[in-house]
Formats: structure tokens, C-alpha cells, sequence
């Protein structure tokens, strides 16, 4: 179902830029913008600080309509589970790239526009696992556990929906909701990563938000 | 000030269609609901099957005891069981050498099996805990009863498969 919507999302998008006259006159590259997600700065101050990510955008405006845009973030996580105790850590910088479509570029509204979008995500990452040690059934005797550097090479995708409303001169406030499928797992002989930085918790599929300040030059 | 309740509505209009976003945004929070379907016991074990020498499933039609050899004394894994076709056991966690000592009853007569394998601690996750994983290596046993023994599947972990064939003479 989130797969057909992400796909109609796309289909319609595509139309869109078909169906759309090329405004005459209208300068190809109209500015950029510089933005940075505040759900990454409160998540830890008034939720919960065992994990969030940090992060920054640059977007390319071109023709009011496609937004060529770069992320880079930094996640951080360090949870101790609360059924057994389990000490989990990883920091590492991630990237993100794609674009964004708006919807009402024809418009030109002065309030706003809503987008859809796409991104590829990477990080390269290692984690650490610290847990209770463990009964051998064969000696009876105590073997710890402990991972240390871990390494995950995670590739994932990312379906953004988003709006973004301008707030004073050039500067805007951006919503933005993102669905992200993970590429490639990070499974090794030790198992699986429990958080990968810039994508969240692990498992085939999650979501995410991000609330940005936007500046536009 | 003709422009004004325009400006007004664009506002409100905007407003509500952030105000529907931020819901949007916040519904993954609400309708998640994670959580791994965790085992209830995280010790792995090894599964042996029997086999005759012609390649068929077998039955020991003896009175069958197996015990892990220990330090401190052996730990009895299958205690005088009659008719065993297969046999599930732990590996040592901090050994990697695990000798097994198959007793038959009524013939009188012992034969020893000798599994080698490499330990892996194994991260399940916050939830569900930590396990300890295998890879059989290498197996080998004494010829008393027993023919041959081989490595089938040398992954231990969660998946039930068979790992070991143990095949007796006739």
C-alpha cells in the first residue's frame, strides 16, 4: 500500500512536469536554500536522548519546481534496553541525496507550497553492544559479552512528503514526513544493528519527520 | 485593506494544511507498535539425525545415553532413552572443541563424537536479548557402532535444520 502511494506520488509528479508549459522568461535557477532540522535539536532535550540525528540541508531552487537538495546529518544513539540491560552505542555522520517536487510551482504562492520528493541515504557506521554476561549449558560456566566496533554500511530510500510555509522575508519553516525502505542490511555474525544513523531504528521499513528552519538566498 | 481577509483566508488555509500535516507526521508515532517476536529460550542447540549405512533414517533400538564430557564431571544430555532417531544439544559457549559420549545399554559398547566449532556472541536486540551462535568446523567420532558423521548445515542458530548426520553400521 505505502509502496503504490510513494509510486502514484511519483507517477503524478512525472505528469505533472510533462503536462507543464515551460514558463517563458523565468530564470532556470532561482536561488538556495540552507536548512536545518529542529526535531533532531528537541528530540533529546524534552523526549528522550538515547538516540536522534542532527542534521543540515542545502536545496537547490530550480524554476520554483524541482529541489535538487543534499543532507548531512550526524546520528547519535546510547540506550540501555530496559528488559535485559543492554548497553547500546553508535555515533557516525550520514548523507542523504535527492529532490523535491512542488506541487504548486505554477502558483507562485506567496504563503507556501507542499512537495513530494525522493532521497538516497548512506551511512558507514560501527556499534558497540554491552550486555549481560551469558551461562555456558555445557561448563555452567560465565562467558561476557561484549561487541565492540561492529561495523554497518547502511543504503536506504526515503519517500518525502512534505510543505514548506514562508515565514519572514527569506526565511520559511518546513514539515516534511518521509517513509524509509532499507537497501541494504547490515546482518553480520553478530547479528543486527539495532539503530543505523540517518535512517533510525532498524527494521526493513520505518518513518520519520523532520521540522526545518529554512533560509533562502 | 480590500486584501486583508484574502491574506487572512491564504493564512488559515495554510495553517490547517500544516495543522493536517503535522497530524500526518505524528500518526507513525501513535500506530507503531514494534516489538520483536522474541524466543522464549535463547540457548541454540545442534540436531543430530541417526541414519543407517543404505542412507534411511535409523532408531537406536537400545537403551541410549549421551553426556557432554566435562571437567567437572559429565553433563547428561539424553538419559536412557530407547528408539532416539535424533538428538538436539548445546554447544560449550567459551570451548570450541564439545565431546559427546553416546552409552548403548544393552550392547555394552561406547562410541565418543568430537565436534569442533566457532562461538558467535549474537546481538538479538533491545527486547529480546543476547544469544550465543555456532559454526560447526569440523566433526569426527570413534567407529565402535558409529560408521561415519558429517556436517550438514554448519550454521546453529534459531533456524530448525538439521546440522550433524550420524550414521551407524549395520
Amino acid at each position: 500500500m505505502r509502496r503504490r502511494t510513494f509510486s502514484l506520488c511519483l507517477a503524478i509528479s512525472l505528469l505533472l512536469s510533462l503536462s507543464g508549459r515551460a514558463e517563458e522568461a523565468s530564470p532556470f535557477f532561482r536561488g538556495v536554500s540552507v536548512s536545518a532540522d529542529v526535531f533532531g535539536w528537541i528530540y533529546p532535550i524534552f523526549v528522550s536522548d538515547a538516540f536522534y540525528n542532527n542534521e543540515a540541508s542545502v536545496a537547490v531552487n530550480l524554476q520554483d519546481r524541482f529541489f535538487p537538495v543534499v543532507e548531512v546529518g550526524y546520528g547519535h544513539c546510547n540506550t540501555v534496553g530496559d528488559l535485559y540491560g543492554i548497553r547500546y552505542t553508535t555515533a557516525a555522520p550520514y548523507y542523504r541525496v535527492g529532490m523535491d517536487y512542488n506541487f504548486q510551482y505554477k502558483k507562485h504562492s506567496p504563503v507556501g507550497f507542499i512537495f513530494c520528493g525522493a532521497r538516497v541515504g548512506y551511512s558507514n557506521s560501527t556499534y558497540n553492544v554491552e550486555a549481560a554476561p551469558l551461562t555456558d549449558p555445557v561448563t555452567g560456566g560465565i562467558v561476557p559479552f561484549t561487541l565492540t566496533d561492529i561495523p554497518c554500511r547502511a543504503f536506504w530510500g526515503e519517500a518525502v512528503v512534505g510543505i514548506r510555509s514562508r515565514v519572514w522575508k527569506g526565511f520559511s519553516l518546513g514539515w516534511s514526513i518521509r517513509y524509509k525502505r532499507l537497501f541494504s542490511n547490515c546482518t553480520s555474525a553478530n547479528g543486527n544493528p539495532w539503530f543505523i544513523p540517518g535512517y533510525g531504528i532498524h527494521g526493513t521499513e520505518t518513518f520519520g519527520a523532520t521540522y526545518q528552519l529554512i533560509w533562502n538566498f | 485593506m480590500s486584501h486583508f481577509p484574502f491574506a487572512a483566508l491564504k493564512t488559515l488555509r495554510s495553517l490547517r494544511i500544516l495543522t493536517t500535516l503535522t497530524s500526518l507526521a505524528l500518526l507513525p508515532l501513535l500506530v507503531s507498535c514494534g516489538g520483536d517476536d522474541c524466543v522464549i529460550n535463547n540457548t541454540v542447540s545442534a540436531t543430530m539425525n541417526f541414519y543407517m549405512a543404505d542412507g534411511n533414517p535409523c532408531q537406536i533400538m537400545d537403551t541410549l545415553t549421551v553426556s557432554i564430557v566435562r571437567e567437572k564431571g559429565d553433563s547428561v544430555v539424553l538419559n536412557r532413552k530407547l528408539g532416539a532417531s535424533n538428538l538436539a544439544f548445546p554447544l560449550g559457549y567459551s570451548s570450541m572443541c564439545d565431546t559427546f559420549v553416546f552409552r548403548f545399554a544393552r550392547l555394552g559398547v561406547s562410541d565418543s563424537v568430537f565436534i569442533l566449532h566457532d562461538n558467535h556472541p549474537y546481538f538479538i536486540s533491545l527486547d529480546c536479548g543476547t544469544a550465543m551462535f555456532h559454526t560447526l568446523t569440523a566433526v569426527d567420532c570413534t567407529h565402535h557402532l558409529m560408521q561415519s558423521i558429517q556436517i550438514t548445515h554448519p550454521e546453529i542458530n534459531y533456524d530448525a535444520q538439521e546440522n550433524i548426520q550420524l550414521v551407524f553400521g549395520d
